[in-house]
């Protein structure tokens, strides 16, 4: 689904690019925000040890092929996600708090092409429930693939919060197997 | 900096004068309900009318499309909505709450001002690099003033002599007189500026700019960039205290509003606020400081002079509030 997504997305920033002029910076249009839930019946130490490990997304993410990183877990920490279809994200790791179980990373480097946003942060939140189980929020904030006026249909905000609900969804739908698994 | 302390001690008695005549000028209806502040959400299209004496909202009001910028005139008779993305400007009545005129401004109308006469209206336009002047009663367009590329904050200071302008891609301030609607300056500031305040007494500016993660401090009369602040990731918004004294300045990285001490021009405390807080802007009774939150859809309501948070007042999806939402807000 995912990899679909991206070689469709690939092929009209192509074109578009040959047609409209792309600020090199600026960005008019109007930041949107994603978040996702999901429950997992295993306790929040379970599900802490696969997403909480910021350089280790390709445990528990499906469309992730490796992940190279530096700085472990600290504030600045880095990571190379490599997906599955060749695409390649930068990530820089902002907060880390392992008491709350919660870490906010940005996007330093990605090719619209990959993920067709702009300016993308994300949070990741666990929550214990009353049954002992975890709830993980998963939640971005980000601009558009097309940072000028006007957008062609394949960068515009639909297009971007479609791609990031779907990344967030397959990685959550994941981690709950995998949490749940054993 | 000797020059700074002298300075300040202008800003203090100017400022208090200010404040003294502002509040004998308010007319006591407006005491038992309001001021208003006028919070633009900018996902759900509308605006949420914060009664700021009760700290309830009294209204809900349907704009444009993705509700960003925000000027109210120091009477409190109306409030100006821009969006964006239906290219229009809403004005809502400052009674009956209702939006009582619409026009369509420009392609990417996002920074809105207010003249404190009430006469003139200006708008930001981030893709045409211009400043638009329209009549504040018939939303014609008066004047149009060139400024530098992606024009992106606008602030009037209280005697309307002068409109400062943030141009996020050149880096810079214009500095517009508004008797003939000409730049009389152009200051380079850090990179990216974004919101900016002046202070009551006109003496200095404050940038916040987004890409170096510091404050510019402006020297008015001098018309130079005089001192930089840092503060924390994705500086947006600046608010000041009616005396000048403390800066007030939203990170929308860090979730946090950094406190600076104007004198010693040193960041005296961080405080904790909701994800990703924006615009911002001390209540003309310089006690409370509002917030934006954008993510958690929220305003929160802080004593500018104990730092405590007072309240948090759920609004609509994402709040944003950028510009002068309070009449005599700072």
């Amino acid at each position: 689904m995912i990899k679909t997504l991206f070689s469709t997305i690939g092929a009209a920033v192509l074109l578009a690019g040959l047609a409209l002029p792309m600020p090199a910076s600026a960005h008019g249009p109007s930041r949107v925000k994603q978040t996702e839930t999901i429950v997992i019946a295993a306790p929040p130490e379970k599900v802490w040890e696969l997403i909480g490990d910021f350089g280790g997304i390709h445990r528990w993410h499906p469309d992730v092929e490796k992940t190279e990183s530096t700085g472990g877990n600290e504030p600045k920490a880095t990571r190379t996600v490599t997906l599955k279809n060749g695409g390649v994200i930068h990530e820089l790791l902002k907060k880390y708090d392992a008491e709350a179980m919660t870490y906010q990373y940005r996007i330093t480097e990605v090719d619209v092409k990959v993920l067709p946003v702009k300016n993308y942060s994300s949070k990741v939140v666990l929550t214990p429930t009353d049954d002992g189980g975890t709830e993980v929020m998963w939640q971005g904030a980000f601009y558009r693939g097309f940072m000028g006026n006007d957008p062609p249909p394949e960068l515009n905000e639909e297009a971007a919060q479609s791609a990031v609900s779907q990344v967030y969804t397959a990685g959550l739908e994941n981690l709950k197997k995998l949490a749940e698994g054993n | 900096m000797a020059g700074l302390s002298v300075d300040m001690g202008r800003t203090f008695s100017a400022g208090w004068l200010l404040l003294v005549a502002a509040l004998v000028a308010v007319p006591a209806a407006s005491q038992e309900s309001g001021p208003y502040a006028y919070i633009t959400n900018q996902s759900a299209d509308t605006v949420s009318v914060i009664d700021t004496a009760s700290g309830k909202v009294a209204a809900t009001v349907p704009v444009g499309k993705r509700p960003a910028g925000v000027a109210v005139p120091p009477d409190g008779s109306r409030a100006y909505i821009t969006n964006p993305e239906s290219r229009d400007i809403h004005v809502i009545d400052g009674e009956s709450l209702n939006v009582t005129a619409t026009a369509t401004v420009g392609t990417g109308p996002l920074a809105v001002a207010v003249h404190p006469s009430g006469k003139w209206v200006y708008v930001a336009d981030w893709y045409e690099d211009v400043v638009r002047v329209l009549d504040a009663t018939s939303l014609t367009v008066s004047a149009t003033v060139a400024v530098g590329e992606s024009p992106s904050g606008l602030v009037v200071n209280r005697t309307g002599t002068r409109l400062y302008v943030t141009n996020r891609d050149s880096h810079s301030v214009s500095v517009v007189e508004t008797a003939g609607n000409e730049v009389i300056a152009t200051i380079p500031t850090g990179e990216r500026p974004f919101g900016l305040m002046v202070d009551a007494a006109d003496a200095y500016v404050y940038t916040a700019n987004v890409k170096s993660n510091d404050v510019t401090v402006i020297d008015t009369q001098a018309l130079a960039a005089i001192a930089t602040v840092t503060v924390e990731e994705r500086p947006y918004g600046v608010a000041v205290t009616p005396d000048g004294a403390r800066v007030f300045v939203t990170n929308q990285y860090d979730n946090t509003v950094s406190v600076i001490d104007a004198g010693t021009l040193e960041v005296e405390a961080m405080l904790e606020v909701g994800d990703y807080p924006e615009g911002i802007l001390v209540h003309p009774d310089g006690r409370r400081l509002y917030v934006a939150c954008w993510f958690d859809n929220q305003v929160r309501v802080i004593d500018a002079r104990t730092l405590e948070t007072i309240e948090t007042i759920p609004t609509g999806d994402g709040s944003r509030a950028f510009g002068v939402f309070i009449a005599g807000g700072s």
